[in-house]
């Protein structure tokens, strides 16, 4: 059971060229800047926008054939759709909200009911059901939206950016249980996310559209560590390591980081390459993390430097060319490092 | 560019006024007449504008209780010919009449068929025959009461389908098809052609409508008013109104 | 411009106060020539009371089949752009820019005895419109309608379709979309729909007495009545419309809620 998609879509501004695959049980997660195409590339495969040429494929079972060709109508499709803006029904309440799915796929309306109880029960939102969406919180509508999406049983679940109508604050929380929920989901998983974290810690493998493109495919930890594109570079080339947390300190390859997170477990890293400080000689005051290591390769990108170190973590920093020439930097030089806690992101894994 | 619906407007508004210029009121006559006149009259002013070339008649048609109405809200006219005397009394009563009213013309009544008399209608006994859709003017208007005391007086109790409105509406009923007889105005059939026929009604059984017409006292040209007036009741006026089926005072 | 802005205002300001005042001018107009014992009395005779009725019967009979008829074509109209949907969009508005007797004769020709439609009518069934209080209703219908689709339309162009597009992805037919997700929403648009046809079909006069007749207890609706009045003199028919009046505002004030939701 796998999602294939070898499609061509235009529509005014937007020009969609797609070859992509998603393995059952797999996250895949869609990132790029705005108007590449992420919100459109979920419509197609939710049949909301019907594409020119090619074919959505899901399981063998074709889905949209092109124009003229077949079209599978979007509620045949079995698919779970939480929309960026929660799109919950305005006029119903929370637990009708939840039924409607189970409803309309045949159940009856007490086992609908039952359904979206036990839905809304795991989320923590019993007390909601009878509330109008009007008056849930954006972290409660996000919930909501989540149980309704799944409350039909979909084989398919698409998330748009599910957690950017959510608050700082909630946005932590959230996502863990997002994750949770998404690993006890059997079918296909495709998510698009604006904030690399995001995709960074509910994803397995990260597709990078740029301009209706795929410009990158492959397992997260790839993606960041190799970005293909501006944007990727920009924003996705992160550096990018699995490691566990207890508290503060996260321990990742041989070294430990102390970052401001309270996670216990297993966790996602990310640090930003121009976070990184370099210093000829071990800077005064005491930072934290400081760490000594080789330049191993030299990439100049997009008029800036990418310094790639060895040693106890490999990792990537991104300098100017005037920091290039002011520290003499050349392969085999040794330079001190520091990041600051704050600077450090960490995710459940 | 944001301003060019509201310029737009502005410059219907300001046009608008000048699509109802009208005459200089020393030299207009301006005329209310019950709409049964209306293709009478119209010659009349053909004729009247040869006789009184300076005098530019305007002329205005409605149901008379119509006309009536705007009188006593404040109408300025001249001349009021009118389809009954109840009317016209009622004006003068409430002292809006500047000279006592004169009848200038009479009508009758006929029985009004689709052409042919495909029902074969002979006359009024035959107007109470269940198997016919019979229609009359309201007996508010004067046509309908007329026609309610001829069938009386010719021993038929009054049925209408419908209470039209005027005897205009008698006549489109019948000519439409959706009646098989009704009464009107010999002149009203004489207008509608070869769309209808009219049954003449026994003499024995007629009813005459009077036609008063007077000089009101809102009127600006009392002159002019009584020129219309006088040509009216002259011999080529009456000459005209009899073309149109009208019968003298 | 912020001096031009307040002056705009103002100009504003002084258009509202005109607008009402116009509205409200021909009102005291009529309130303060209402003969009011003749009102009170009005109102107790039977043959008043039996055209007000027929006339609340009737106009509720039309805005129904208004609804009827009106909501599945104003979701067709509502749809994209097409020649045929631009067409009989035009066709639609006919009915509010022909004058009502010319509605009123073109309803006989094509449903009357022998119009296109009504001779088979007559023939197959023995059952004529006109001259009956089901022609009261057709003609009714006949002018509100338009006045329903148009309205309708409007809400539903305008409408969001977002959570029409979350139920198709929850597996919702189209039925089931418009009964549960496009309704409910559009509930206000809907409610003015109705109200903007009710109210044309019951003031409607000149249709209903072309094409339908005006006999006491079947078809005379109120308008007829006073128009009948207006022939006897302007009093009675002041008092008869007054009547009108005042259910017709009572029936407001009572439904205000559905009608004019407070948000």
């Amino acid at each position: 059971m796998s999602l294939t998609l070898d499609m061509k879509l235009r529509r005014g501004a937007l020009d969609l060229a797609i070859e992509l695959e998603v393995a059952p049980g797999e996250t895949l997660a869609v990132v790029g800047p705005n108007g590449a195409g992420k919100t459109s590339l979920l419509q197609v495969v939710a049949g909301l926008l019907r594409i020119d040429q090619g074919r959505v494929t899901l399981d063998g079972r074709l889905l949209d054939g092109g124009a003229a060709g077949t079209f599978v109508e979007p509620a045949d499709r079995e698919l779970g759709y939480l929309f960026q803006d929660h799109r919950l029904f305005p006029q119903m309440s929370v637990l009708d909200n939840v039924a409607f799915g189970p409803r309309v796929r045949g159940r009856s309306r007490r086992e609908a009911r039952e359904r979206a109880m036990a839905w809304l029960g795991s989320l923590g939102l019993e007390a909601c059901r009878d509330l109008r969406p009007a008056a849930l919180s954006g972290g409660q509508a996000q919930k909501v939206a989540l149980a309704r999406a799944l409350a039909g049983e979909p084989r398919l679940l698409l998330l748009d950016e599910p957690l950017s109508a959510v608050d700082a604050s909630a946005r932590l929380e959230l996502r863990r249980g997002l994750r949770e929920h998404l690993a006890a989901f059997a079918g296909i998983r495709l998510l698009v996310a604006h904030d690399i974290e995001d995709a960074v810690a509910l994803a397995d493998r990260i597709a990078v559209l740029e301009g209706g493109r795929v410009v990158q495919v492959g397992r997260v930890d790839e993606v960041l560590a190799r970005p293909a594109s501006l944007y990727a570079s920009d924003l996705v080339g992160l550096n990018f390591y699995v490691g566990r947390c207890a508290g503060a300190v996260a321990r990742v390859g041989d070294l430990d980081l102390v970052t401001v997170s309270d996670l216990t477990g297993d966790v996602a890293v990310t640090i930003h390459p121009r976070t990184i400080s370099l210093f000829l000689e071990r800077p005064q005051g005491s930072p934290r993390n400081c760490w000594r290591a080789p330049v191993i390769g030299l990439d100049a990108s997009l008029g800036r430097m990418r310094v790639r170190f060895g040693g106890v973590l490999p990792i990537v920093a991104e300098v100017t060319p005037a920091a290039v020439r002011e520290l003499g930097l050349a392969v085999g030089r040794e330079l001190w490092l520091t990041i600051k806690a704050t600077e450090i992101g960490v995710a459940a894994r | 560019m944001k301003s060019g619906p509201l310029l737009l407007l502005l410059a219907v508004l300001v046009a608008l006024p000048g699509c109802t210029a009208g005459a200089e009121a020393s030299t207009r006559v301006r005329v209310f007449a019950a709409s049964s006149l209306t293709a009478s009259f119209t010659a009349l002013a053909a004729a009247f504008r040869e006789v009184e070339p300076e005098l530019e008649l305007e002329l205005h048609f409605a149901g008379t209780p119509t006309l009536v109405l705007q009188i006593r809200e404040g109408a300025p006219v001249d001349v009021f010919a009118s389809a009954d005397e109840t009317n016209m009394d009622r004006l003068a009563a409430q002292g809006r009449l500047r000279e006592p009213p004169l009848v200038f013309a009479r009508n009758r009544l006929a029985i009004v068929t689709a052409p042919g008399n495909p029902r074969g209608v002979r006359g009024l006994a035959d107007l109470a025959r269940e198997d016919l859709v019979v229609v009359l003017a309201g007996p508010e208007v004067p046509a309908g009461r007329y026609a309610r005391q001829l069938l009386r007086q010719a021993g038929v109790e009054p049925r209408s389908r419908s209470d039209e409105a005027s005897v205009q509406a008698v006549v489109n009923r019948v000519a439409l098809g959706e009646a098989d007889a009704g009464i009107a105005y010999v002149t009203d059939l004489r207008a509608a052609g070869a769309r209808v026929e009219a049954i003449p009604i026994a003499d024995g059984a007629t009813i005459l409508a009077r036609y008063p017409v007077a000089l009101l006292e809102a009127g600006s040209n009392p002159e002019g008013g009584r020129a219309f007036i006088a040509f009216l009741r002259s011999e080529r006026g009456q000459a005209i109104l009899a073309e149109h089926g009208f019968l003298s005072p | 411009m912020r001096a031009s802005g307040r002056g705009l205002d103002l100009v504003r300001r002084a258009l509202v106060l005109v607008a009402v005042a116009f509205l409200l001018l021909p009102l005291l107009g009529l309130l303060g020539r209402a003969p009011w014992g003749e009102v009170l009395a009005a109102v107790r005779r039977p043959e008043v009371v039996e055209a007000l009725l027929l006339s609340l019967r009737c106009s509720l009979a039309a805005t129904a089949l208004a609804a009827l008829l009106g909501l599945p074509l104003a979701f067709w109209l509502a749809g994209p752009g097409s020649l045929t949907r631009q067409l009989v969009r035009i066709l639609v508005t006919l009915p509010m820019v022909l004058p009502p007797v010319v509605s009123g004769v073109a309803l006989l020709l094509a449903f009357g005895r022998n119009g296109l439609v009504g001779g088979f009518l007559v023939e197959s069934f023995g059952f004529g419109l006109p001259f009956t209080s089901w022609g009261v209703i057709v003609a009714e219908c006949y002018v509100a309608l338009p006045f329903f689709v148009l309205t309708a339309e409007g809400g539903l162009r305008a409408r969001d379709r977002r959570p029409e597009e979350a139920a198709a992805t929850l597996g919702a037919r189209p039925v089931t979309i418009v009964a549960r997700i496009t309704l409910p929403a559009l509930l206000p648009t809907l409610s003015a729909a109705l109200l903007v046809s009710w109210a044309r079909a019951l003031g409607e006069f000149g249709a209903t007495i072309t094409f339908a007749g005006n006999l006491a207890g079947s078809t005379r609706t109120m308008p007829l009545a006073v128009y009948a009045a207006l022939e006897t003199g302007p009093e009675t028919a002041i008092a008869l419309s007054l009547v009108l009046v005042a259910v017709s505002a009572g029936i407001l004030v009572l439904m205000r809620k559905h009608w004019f939701p407070i948000r």
